[in-house]
């Protein structure tokens, strides 16, 4: 009794598909696509952040070195010793010029 | 379409391929769309393009090759049934557009009569009449889509058959 219930209402639920919308369907995709566009976008944004958190700690970093150089020993004019902490602040701060020229031409 | 190719095309479309898609959504909008306008009246085309965003989004979770539409309407019944539940409290009448439907001949007065005894249904007990009934999906499929138990599942479906009966009884005769 139930199962010919259930046939009968099935019958009488069971509905036409409308008809194919291409336009529908061209929405859909478009807004796939505008999403797409949107994630790479925010994927260089972030990429381009971390890199440019990683140049500032560069500098950060650079001017902590520099800080340790005491200034009475090298003294006003005289020549910075390659291996001395500020030499190697100059090479991160070189270091960090080129990431970013790099970055603005890409 | 087969299974195989459908399953090719979801994993190329996963991939970022448009085209794949565009295809997949071309060969189930249709089918998506009358469940969705059944389910939800006249936010049916809304709930039916979030539906295939979201399909998309999700393609890699598809595991079981020519599920798809299945699991489409899955993921509308859910997001309705979420969507409503969020509205709780106000209100939830379903839009049914039945001017298309307002021809004067029997088939026309037939399907209002019908729509009209689906949207007097809760939410709830709507689906899964839909996805019975009108959709063909076995009691258990239906239970999955819904989220809960079979028995309970067998309750809702008893409430919708027993609802819609004296509504459906011109009809049925």
């Amino acid at each position: 009794m139930t199962d010919d219930i259930d046939r009968r209402l099935a019958g009488l639920l069971a509905a036409h598909s409308p008809e194919p919308d291409p336009a529908f369907a061209d929405r859909v995709v478009a807004l796939a696509s505008f999403e797409l566009t949107l994630r790479a976008s925010r994927r260089r944004t972030i990429a381009q952040l971390v890199k440019e958190a990683a140049a500032l700690g560069a500098v950060l970093l650079s001017f902590a070195l520099l800080a340790r150089t005491a200034p009475e020993s090298a003294g006003f004019g005289d020549a910075v010793p390659l291996g001395s902490p500020a030499m190697l602040g100059v090479a991160v701060l070189a270091l960090w010029a080129l990431t970013g020229a790099r970055s603005a031409k890409a | 379409m087969n299974a195989a190719g459908e399953a090719e095309l979801a994993r190329r479309a996963a991939g970022g391929d448009l085209a794949a898609f565009a295809v997949l959504v071309r060969a189930h909008e249709s089918g998506l769309r009358r469940y969705t306008r059944r389910l939800a009246g006249d936010d049916g085309d809304d709930l039916a393009q979030e539906t295939l965003l979201a399909g998309w989004r999700a393609l890699g979770q598809l595991r079981e090759e020519g599920a798809m539409a299945g699991w489409l309407r899955t993921i509308a019944t859910r997001r309705f049934l979420d969507h409503r539940r969020s509205l709780a409290g106000k209100a939830q009448l379903v839009e049914l557009d039945l001017v298309a439907a307002s021809g004067a001949d029997n088939r026309g007065q037939q399907r209002i009569a019908i729509d009209r005894a689906l949207n007097r249904l809760p939410d709830r007990e709507r689906a899964a009449a839909l996805l019975v009934f009108a959709e063909g999906h076995s009691h258990s499929e239906a239970a999955e889509i819904l989220r809960i138990p079979l028995g309970t599942l067998k309750s809702v479906i008893a409430r919708a058959r027993a609802a819609l009966i004296p509504l459906l009884e011109g009809a049925l005769q």
